[in-house]
């Protein structure tokens, strides 16, 4: 504890010699000068001295006729003096000190973990449409606001935590495992009805009413947009005029039958990159969006394309700093021409085929019929699949009927 | 001398700190490589081999080899090094 005093303090190691240091030292210690670590080197001594105790010694030099000669300096004070000669260094490293508090102040990754029907790049839009993006600052981060916005922004986000670990603003989210549609529709507002219209020409197959005024039936050709359930229900008079309309949201279960077109176009020529196997990597450093390569030895290739790797530099644990390095993989490769035979074209074309009908059974669509016809045309080969289709029909538009002008005064009169 | 012993009667009787009172200086050894001195004036002469101290009423040597003062106050001092012999002159 003394020795830290000491230290803060200042303290001097000086040699003393001359004509009686032994009286220097009881002089010393009779003005309450502290003196230690004195030792005896022959013709002269050795001691510590607090440089307050040092600015005093002038008159007990004089006195005893000693001379006093400071060796070595300790302590804080001049500790100072020999930061002042190095300046510059202590500028940059409290320079320094300063830059990496004051960064720590501000977000600069954002992860978003636990989500799989949201995708990574629609949460990231979300977050910057609300104001959260890298480089905000962490006393901006308001964690409870963000989940409350997160929870009301994707109703399938069923919990959400977000913390700030470090620089990086952590965002956990759980998501409701099963999907559910959403049944419940809003109510409808008076007055107004909603019907079912065909999306699509073609057939119906079958038609369920559940609520409204079905205006087809099975066999019925149907253009698109042509109404199918009217959401309505006239209520008749006595004399079988309507009387007024009963609006409903028109409910039915419809099928129709109707095709789908695919046309393909494929060019016989293709051209086909082949790797030489020759590759390069150059080194790369990114601050924030600027790039900046390294150069590399040898000449470029004419043609190559390049793999990109990045890596985001943090220190310690989760201080992620906004540069990255990493390294462009160059590989070249030569264009040749191909001819594609008949049995690759058909294949490829299968392909197609095979992908166009997932995607109408993911929708629905069940396939019931399809023609294909592949020919060639001048080097093109050309191809034409008509799907012959059955699938749930009916798109909720606001409905046109009319409501029947009501005369409720005269009706009055004849019931009174 | 009786006025002293006189003085030493009523320290004694009254269970006074002698040092204090009779002036006379404390030496503490330990083993023989440290010595602490109290009550005392000052030095009066110190070499590596030996270390005269003024007393109040007497005068200590401490002989010994690589004498140092590990520190000097007004009221105690302590000594380190080898000690061989502690003399006090009258």
């Amino acid at each position: 504890m003394i020795q830290v005093i000491r230290y803060l303090k200042g303290y001097l190691a000086i040699k003393v010699f001359g004509f009686s240091p032994e009286r220097f030292m009881n002089l010393c210690s009779n003005h309450n000068i502290f003196l230690w670590d004195i030792e005896n080197h022959g013709d002269y001594y050795t001691m510590k001295i607090s440089l307050k105790g040092f600015y005093r010694l002038r008159g007990i030099s004089r006195k005893t006729g000693t001379r006093v000669v400071i060796t070595k300096r300790y302590g804080l004070p001049f500790l100072s003096l020999r930061m002042w000669r190095r300046r510059i260094f202590v500028c940059g490293l409290l320079g320094s000190l300063i830059f990496w508090i004051w960064m720590s102040g501000f977000i600069w990754a954002i992860e978003v973990e636990g989500n799989y029907y949201v995708t990574t790049d629609v949460f990231q839009d979300f977050l910057v449409s609300s104001g959260f993006e890298a480089g905000m600052k962490k006393s901006d981060v308001e964690i409870e606001a963000l989940e409350k916005a997160i929870r009301n922004e994707f109703d399938i986000v069923t919990w959400t935590s977000a913390r700030i670990d470090g620089t990086r603003l952590l965002i956990q989210v759980k998501e409701n495992d099963l999907i559910q549609a959403d049944e419940s529709k809003p109510e409808l507002p008076d007055g107004e009805g909603v019907d079912l219209v065909a999306g699509k020409e073609g057939e119906i197959v079958s038609i369920v009413t559940r609520s409204g005024t079905p205006k087809v039936t099975a066999g019925t050709l149907v253009n698109e947009g042509d109404v199918l359930v009217e959401g309505g229900v006239p209520i008749m008079n006595e004399d079988g005029t309507v009387r007024y309309y009963d609006y409903c949201r028109a409910d039915a279960d419809i099928m129709l039958k109707c095709t789908y077109l695919l046309k393909e176009e494929l060019k016989e020529q293709y051209e086909q990159k082949q790797y030489t196997g020759n590759e390069k990597k150059s080194l790369f450093i990114m601050f924030g969006t600027k790039k900046v390569k390294l150069p590399t030895i040898g000449k470029g290739y004419e043609t190559y394309d390049v793999i990109e790797e990045k890596k985001q530099l943090k220190l310690f644990e989760n201080y992620y700093l906004p540069v990255y390095i990493g390294s462009d993989l160059v590989r070249e490769y030569v264009v040749e021409e191909k001819i594609y035979s008949q049995n690759e074209v058909k294949k490829l074309f299968e392909e197609k085929i095979q992908k166009f009908i997932e995607t109408l059974q993911e929708k629905g669509v069940q396939i019931i019929e399809k023609n294909v016809t592949i020919n060639k045309v001048s080097g093109v080969w050309k191809m034409k699949v008509d799907f012959q289709a059955i699938e749930k029909t009916g798109t909720e538009r606001k409905t046109q009927l009319v409501q029947v002008e009501e005369e409720p005064q005269q009706e009055g009169e004849i019931q009174e | 001398m009786r006025h002293g012993h006189g003085k030493e009667l009523v320290v004694e009787s009254l269970k006074l700190p002698k040092d204090s009172l009779l002036g006379a200086s404390i030496v503490t050894l330990t083993g023989n490589t440290e010595v602490f001195v109290e009550n005392y004036k000052g030095i009066i002469e110190y070499t590596s081999q030996m270390i005269l101290l003024q007393g109040k009423t007497c005068k200590i040597e401490i002989c010994g080899r690589r004498l140092n003062i590990v520190y000097y106050t007004n009221e105690d001092m302590k000594i380190n090094g080898c000690v061989e012999a502690v003399r006090y002159l009258m």
